[in-house]
């Protein structure tokens, strides 16, 4: 068993030593060196603790000596667990009470709202915005061109985070120059699929192919057991564009052709080509090979879907192991593997990357906006805080480790997290090595989300993977036609 | 037949005179109110106010908007989704009238005819409005789920193929008034209900008495005495249809294939998902339009009842 956990550790840091020198692929750039010292600004800033030499993580932050210069600041953060996990709330209760030892001025509250883009419109018309909040990788440019975030510069600048991120991520959190999100996670896509399913119909791994998934899901299928053999998001919500992009990448579509920049404006790019090339494969799987389950399932249905064993095959972000791991702690998590997804028409597979970043809201105060930064950084690398939490893991059930998610940072930090990970991983993580291998070896690429108006697309295009799984005589390159049509005169030409 | 005017049941009482005397004697009662109708006014008309501005504006929720003339109107008739959603609403009003429209009736009917355990029966009907939508809507998704739902398993254990009741275009709608006349009947009931108890005994009496049988009953004393009711909630049932947004926005998200997109939840979506409130409140004051003719039929109908003669 030692021995296991040695290759395991091994391996991940491996990979982990890879993934840093790549980066993302989403941009050429390399990432620069990290900053694996305590930064400058420590000398001007006396710092409350003393930074561990041989700690188990790089200590990145030079924590200041008092924040808001010790006067009283309120700030109402995201993330608080709901009250239904009482181990969860008590954890980060006491990680509050050990940032208020350093700051007793600060007064946190917190909000378990988790974001979502309709709901965080009626917080901006409110005006109940949280000092930090958190929103998706697509909308931080909006977020941004509205004014509602708030200018973290300064901070990023003292603490030189600039090299402590993950470039890819930061550049989404960045215009102009300044900086105005912290990323929080990044995830890939890939094929979450259910190991002894596959076994049992006599496969020893995830198909390589799309036309490979259609015939392995035929066999898979079993609709007296109510078993899909392939799932993903189809309930016409913004959700089930997001993965119907993410098919329609393996088929070769590039995000920066969906919505095309040019001098005069934008022009939608995805009506024809690589997009109907997957709506017609989808169109396929649903009324040719008829695979897909027959309910039209959302985000949370769908990951149900693998754990309750309804699905035998299902395209999934890493981080969602997380949350099965979470909501169905019986399912037999160690027989779920993850894999790259298969390889499109041109052979090569690719993983649609998104995830989160916390923002400060911009009516806060600078006072504010520095209590809910440093707060932001404490839960993030204060290394006794990481270690704390993946301690409590044995004893709170919500705190999962391992998920096979992407790197948020670079460099000696994020090698250092990893190995940490690894030591703590409650998850079975050599299941996710085909995933991990591909994503760092490369034979998967990466690419981005649409960021011009990304949701909104999502959105008109979830609408139109509803009406080709459920209308059989529906005709996906006209319907494609016609959704590129409003999308380009309802979105599009309102864009400035 | 009897020719009698029925004080008690639809004609309202005449309104005695106004004198001379009636605002100083009705002065301090308006006084006393005033501040509940200015509440009423701001929170009732400011947003109708608000949102027939925004709806010529392109909003923006931390700056100043813009004036954009009818541009968001162009928009909305441009898109093609305006005149699925309002075809749906017309498909949902019929189906709904057809299917759910006389079921509260039939109920009322049948409860007040029981001579033991009617309140009883009156509860158990009323139950569904008491339980939360969501909740409602989630214990339907079970009912109608393509696989191992209990509608579906009901159809197998008959030797009936299953069927995919909320991912079948042609289903879905008829699939979500039978939910919404679950959810509404047991209003309607008690309305119902209220007006057939209200029906002096004499009459039916009389009618026994005549040697009608208890559909004729029914036929020529009961459904006209109630129908000056009936009118009001086939138009009350007219107005919530067409505001229809919890069933599709929980249970099928407007498909499938936008069979179930209505103009609410397309507004929503505008507003709350793409952030584009001037175009959402365009649809808004689309739905105001129509919606404010039948209102108005509405207020007209329930003042102006006239009484009925037999």
């Amino acid at each position: 068993m030692r021995s296991k956990l040695f290759v395991l550790s091994t391996l991940v840091l491996l990979v982990t030593l890879v993934l840093s020198a790549c980066g993302s692929s989403a941009t050429t750039e390399a990432a620069p060196e990290v900053a694996t010292e305590a930064p400058e600004v420590e000398e001007t800033t006396a710092p409350v603790e003393e930074p561990a030499d041989e700690g188990p993580l790089p200590a990145v932050i030079a924590f200041p000596a008092e924040i808001a210069g010790g006067s009283p600041v309120e700030i109402t953060v995201v993330q608080k667990p709901a009250d239904s996990q009482p181990e969860a709330v008590e954890a980060w209760e006491a990680q509050v009470a050990r940032f208020q030892e350093m700051y007793p001025n600060v007064t946190i509250t917190g909000t378990d709202y988790a974001y979502t883009p309709d709901s965080f419109a009626a917080l901006v018309a409110g005006n109940q915005v949280p000092t930090l909040f958190e929103v998706y990788l697509t909308d931080p440019g909006k977020m941004i061109e509205q004014g509602v975030a708030a200018d973290l510069t300064s901070i990023f600048e003292a603490q030189n985070l600039d090299q402590v991120f993950n470039p890819d991520i930061m550049s989404i959190a960045t215009q102009d120059g300044r900086v105005y999100g912290i990323p929080r996670f990044a995830y890939a896509m890939g094929l979450a699929y259910n190991i002894s399913m596959l076994n049992a119909a006599g496969y020893d791994a995830p198909p390589a192919t799309w036309e490979e998934l259609a015939v392995m899901a035929q066999a898979l299928t079993d609709r007296d057991a109510g078993v899909a053999g392939f799932s993903f998001i189809t309930d016409g919500s913004g959700a089930a564009g997001w993965h119907m992009t993410t098919i329609a990448y393996n088929f070769g579509l590039l995000n920066t052709d969906i919505v095309r920049q040019s001098d005069t404006g934008y022009a939608a790019g995805f009506s024809e080509g690589p997009m109907l090339e997957a709506l017609q494969f989808v169109y396929d799987l649903r009324w040719t090979y008829d695979v897909l389950p027959r309910e039209n399932l959302n985000w949370g249905t769908n990951g149900e879907a693998l754990a309750t064993g309804r699905a035998a095959m299902v395209v999934m972000a890493g981080d969602q192991f997380t949350w099965i791991r979470q909501t169905y702690p019986d399912a037999p998590i160690d027989d779920y593997g993850f894999a790259p997804l298969p390889a499109g028409p041109n052979g090569t597979s690719v993983s649609l990357v998104g995830g989160n970043i916390a923002m400060v809201s911009a009516q806060a105060t600078p006072e504010q906006v520095e209590a809910a930064v440093y707060w932001r950084l404490f839960t993030q690398f204060d290394p006794d805080e990481i270690v704390a939490n993946f301690e409590s893991g044995a004893s709170n059930p919500t705190v999962v480790v391992g998920a096979p998610t992407l790197p948020l940072y670079v460099g000696d930090y994020e090698a250092a997290l990893e190995a940490l990970q690894a030591q703590y991983a409650n998850l079975p993580v050599a299941n996710y090595q085909l995933f991990l291998d591909a994503i760092s070896s490369g034979q998967a690429s990466m690419q981005p989300e649409p960021l011009i108006a990304g949701q909104d697309f999502y959105s008109a295009l979830g609408a139109v993977v509803s009406t080709v799984v459920n209308d059989q005589s529906a005709d996906p390159a006209a319907i494609l036609l016609q959704t590129a049509d409003t999308f380009q005169t309802n979105v599009l030409d309102q864009l400035r | 037949m009897t020719t009698l005017a029925n004080p008690s049941l639809d004609t309202p009482s005449p309104r005695p005179p106004r004198s001379r005397n009636f605002w100083k004697k009705q002065a301090l009662s308006y006084l006393v109110i005033l501040p509940t109708l200015l509440i009423f006014a701001v929170m009732t008309f400011g947003p109708i106010l608000t949102t027939i501005v925004y709806s010529f504006q392109e909003v923006n929720l931390t700056r100043a908007s813009e004036w954009v003339g009818l541009h968001n109107y162009v928009r909305m008739f441009g898109n093609p989704l305006f005149y699925t959603a309002w075809k749906n609403i017309a498909v949902f009003l019929i189906i709904s009238i057809l299917m759910g429209f006389m079921v509260p009736v039939f109920l009322a009917l049948m409860v007040n005819e029981l001579r033991h355990f009617g309140r009883f029966f009156q509860t158990i009907v009323y139950l569904p409005s008491l339980i939360p939508i969501a909740v409602a809507l989630l214990v339907w998704r079970q009912i109608y789920a393509p696989d191992g739902g209990v509608l579906n398993s009901l159809l197998n254990s008959i030797g009936l193929p299953a069927q995919l009741w909320l991912q079948n275009p042609d289903l879905a709608k008829p699939a979500i008034v039978v939910i919404m006349t679950w959810l509404g009947a047991g209003g309607s009931v008690l309305i119902y209900l209220s007006a057939l108890q209200e029906i002096p005994t004499e009459i039916y009496e009389a009618a026994e008495l005549d040697g009608f049988s208890p559909w004729q009953r029914i036929w020529y004393i009961t459904l006209p005495l109630i129908s000056s009711r009936m009118q009001i909630m086939l138009l009350l049932q007219i107005i919530v249809v067409g505001q229809v947004f919890t069933e599709p926005f929980i249970l099928t998200t407007g498909g499938p294939a936008n069979s179930t997109v209505t103009p609410v939840l397309e507004l929503y979506r505008t507003a709350f998902e793409r952030s584009d409130f001037g175009l959402a409140s365009a649809w808004s004051v689309s739905l105001l339009v129509v919606l404010s003719l039948f209102s108005i039929v509405y207020v007209r109908l329930s003042l102006g009842r006239e009484s009925i003669q037999y």
